[in-house]
């Protein structure tokens, strides 16, 4: 019995998920050679990069059993914002830390939303994803075009080793920054808390609305740096950049698999979600097929992804009972 | 997805309207107390009517892309020289929905304009709200994309697809044949288009397919329909990283892509911005990318001699609102008819009219050595 269990602890979602990316990749490698041209790859790492970043803000988030739909309103407005100060030459040092700011300020009004005015998450963020998008017209009237080489700068010449996008740099001390301080901070434990039940969160001394806002607030300054990457792709920059992304950062979160009910969930799931979704459209498109289907076949993976580890979470609890209430504290590990 | 679609619309409907107000308040101080009533509207219609003044009312199919823009200001021009009032509202362009087009349509109608000149983004759902407006009385014309025709009187069209394929093959063709390609060596291309059901790409895609069968052209080839036509839609970022993967195929050799011609003002500048960023470049010389944009949104990339994004292709826009209000002004005077077969539109001289149908003329093709002389 006991044997079993340790089996069943090293066969988690992210395991096989993990198992199911190496296959693919495997079978890219035979199927669609041309899959691994080095253009290919770092296009699809910057996706990535973007994806990820956001996804992992996300994930905190939904940990906390809310949401937020309005992700993508608000990172058209950052887009624009950093548009906007990028076209006087503020250089990309200073992009990023004014972006995070602005993703942090209007998420963290999203967070006020649902403690202060006891909103539920879905409806409070619906209701900033038009506030988000009735203001853009008012900041700007359409796009901002023309942008100069500094705004660029991070898309066009930033290379590591004159190769890798350094989108994927920051992705990266992001993720290391995430992976460290969901597992040690005594912060990401309140945050696991209260997604497993805010209420005995709260007597044990949490203060939960606090915590909260602050989830919110972090989230949004990882959405601002999603922002600065997607805004400086190019030079110009439109108001619909972010529009349909709060979607794939949710998929990305699910499919990593972080229960949308709250409480458990780890950010190595949300890195190979986040792979797998950036992955697909390109993928698909090397092997052939027509890019009609990648939203379809998104779609399926997630579906399946969330039955399997359902079914899995289900017979765990059948098996051992005593095994679930030591399964929900161990999400927080 | 269609669920929150719809959510986002009907809350949003709320905030447009009041948009909408505030901007037609906000239009001209005679046009102001208009808005406010219906009654006050039958008055100050006759009263405008004996001024001899003109309303003349522009929808596009969303604010804020600079190609309307352009077209705002040709119009614009039009009005001023014609001593007429225009009106210029649109949906935003998150919101570029028939829905939003007919709520500002009926507030026009209620109004009592004199023309109504659109640009539809469905060309059905928008007929039975125009044909209200005729039976009101009012003219409609629409620009840049038609309607079903017999709910509109006049189509001023920018360009045939004809033209418009043309001017983007010779683009690609000009260029590619500069760069040793030819009839002893055949270049793949691949289209990115837009979302697959717009009337436009649709026509100019099937143009281009037609062109490619003939002498001229018959060097370049679409090898694979299902994956060298791209369909992104009209997501920022989709439109990026789909760009990104076509980079990533193009160089030499049978298997991989020798052009990229971007079909919607989206496409082009994503082609030229996602070749600026791509980690290991195809050599410039022996690829090729043109598309359909503003000269604005494409200036940095055609300038540069090392992005290959060396020409882009358009209609003038400022010509096309100018025609599009000197057609609905001539309409309403009585000057010209649907069945007319030419009109004198001002500075623009005179332009045919075939079949209810007012032709701007041919493409305008811009490249390093003209792209300046643009501002739009």
């Amino acid at each position: 019995m006991n044997e079993k269990k340790k089996k069943a602890s090293f066969l988690t979602t992210e395991f096989y998920l993990a198992l199911f990316l190496i296959l693919v990749l495997a079978f890219l490698g035979v199927a669609a050679r041309d899959f691994y041209s080095i253009n290919n790859i770092m296009s699809l790492l910057n996706t990535f990069s973007y994806i990820l970043i956001s996804a992992i803000g996300m994930n905190m988030i939904i940990i906390t059993s809310n949401i937020d739909v309005s992700t993508g309103a608000l990172i058209s407005v950052v887009c624009l914002f950093t548009a906007a100060i990028g076209k006087t030459g503020v250089p990309f040092a200073g992009l990023l830390p004014a972006a995070m700011l602005m993703g942090a300020v209007l998420s963290t009004m999203n967070g006020l939303f649902i403690t202060k005015m006891k909103i539920p998450a879905i409806v409070a963020t619906l209701a900033t994803t038009q506030i988000f998008q009735g203001v853009l017209p008012l900041l700007v009237e359409g796009s901002i075009y023309d942008l100069p080489a500094s705004f660029t700068w991070l898309a066009f010449d930033a290379k590591v080793f004159g190769i890798i996008p350094a989108s994927v740099l920051i992705c990266l001390i992001v993720t290391v920054i995430a992976l460290i301080f969901m597992k040690y901070s005594k912060f990401s434990k309140k945050i696991y808390a209260i997604g497993n039940n805010a209420k005995g969160a709260r007597l044990a001394g949490v203060n939960v609305n606090k915590t909260i806002v602050i989830t919110y607030a972090i989230a949004g300054a990882l959405f601002g740096i999603s922002a600065v990457i997607i805004a400086t792709a190019g030079q110009r920059v439109t108001n619909t950049m972010g529009t349909g992304l709060e979607m794939t950062f949710i998929a990305a979160v699910v499919l990593g698999g972080t229960s949308t009910a709250g409480g458990s969930g780890k950010i190595i799931g949300t890195v190979i979600g986040a792979f797998i979704l950036a992955m697909i459209a390109p993928a698909i498109n090397y092997l052939g097929i027509s890019p009609n289907w990648s939203d379809a076949v998104k779609g399926a993976i997630i579906i399946i992804s969330v039955v399997v580890s359902g079914a899995k979470y289900l017979k765990k609890k059948r098996v051992i009972h005593k095994g679930s209430t030591v399964e929900a504290g161990g999400g927080a590990s | 997805m269609k669920a929150k679609e719809l959510m986002k619309r009907a809350a949003g409907g709320a905030l447009a309207a009041v948009m909408v107000l505030s901007m037609l308040t906000g239009c001209s101080k005679t046009e102001a107390p208009k808005a406010e009533t219906k009654t006050e509207d039958d008055a100050s219609k006759d009263a405008k009517d004996s001024d001899g003044d003109m309303t003349i009312a522009m929808l596009p199919k969303f604010k804020g892309e600079n190609y309307f823009d352009a077209c705002k200001t040709g119009a614009q021009e039009a009005a001023d020289e014609l001593g007429i009032t225009l009106l210029y509202d649109g949906p935003s362009q998150d919101q570029a929905t028939n829905q939003k087009q007919v709520d500002i349509l009926e507030g026009w109608i209620a109004q009592g304009v004199n023309v109504i000149v659109v640009s539809p983004n469905d060309p059905t759902a928008i007929a039975p709200t125009l044909k209200k407006a005729q039976d009101a009385g009012i003219k409609v014309v629409t620009f840049d994309a038609d309607a079903q025709e017999d709910s509109r009187d006049i189509f001023v069209n920018q360009i045939t697809a004809e033209s418009a394929a043309k001017g983007l093959l010779d683009g690609a063709a000009n260029d590619l044949k500069a760069k040793g390609y030819g009839a002893d060596k055949t270049a793949n291309i691949a289209l990115v288009s837009s979302s697959g059901t717009d009337a436009n790409q649709k026509a100019w895609e099937d143009a281009i397919n037609a062109l490619l069968e003939t002498d001229d052209y018959n060097f370049m080839k679409i090898k694979n329909k299902e994956t060298d036509v791209y369909y992104p839609g009209t997501d920022e970022t989709k439109v990026n990283s789909e760009c990104a993967t076509l980079i990533g195929r193009m160089g030499e050799g049978e298997d991989k892509i020798q052009a990229a011609i971007g079909l919607s003002s989206m496409a082009t500048p994503a082609l030229g911005a996602q070749y600026q960023s791509a980690s290991s470049k195809p050599d410039a010389k022996i690829v090729s990318m043109t598309g359909l944009a503003t000269p604005n949104a494409l200036k940095t990339y055609i300038k540069d001699d090392e992005n290959p994004l060396n020409s882009g292709v358009l209609w003038n826009c400022m010509d096309l609102g100018y025609l599009a209000v000197q057609t609905a002004y001539q309409l309403s005077e009585g000057t010209i008819t649907p069945d007319a077969t030419t009109i004198d539109a001002g500075r623009l001289g005179a332009k045919d009219i075939v079949d209810a149908q007012c032709v701007l003329g041919d493409a305008l093709v811009f490249d390093a050595s003209n792209v300046d002389e643009f501002d739009y």
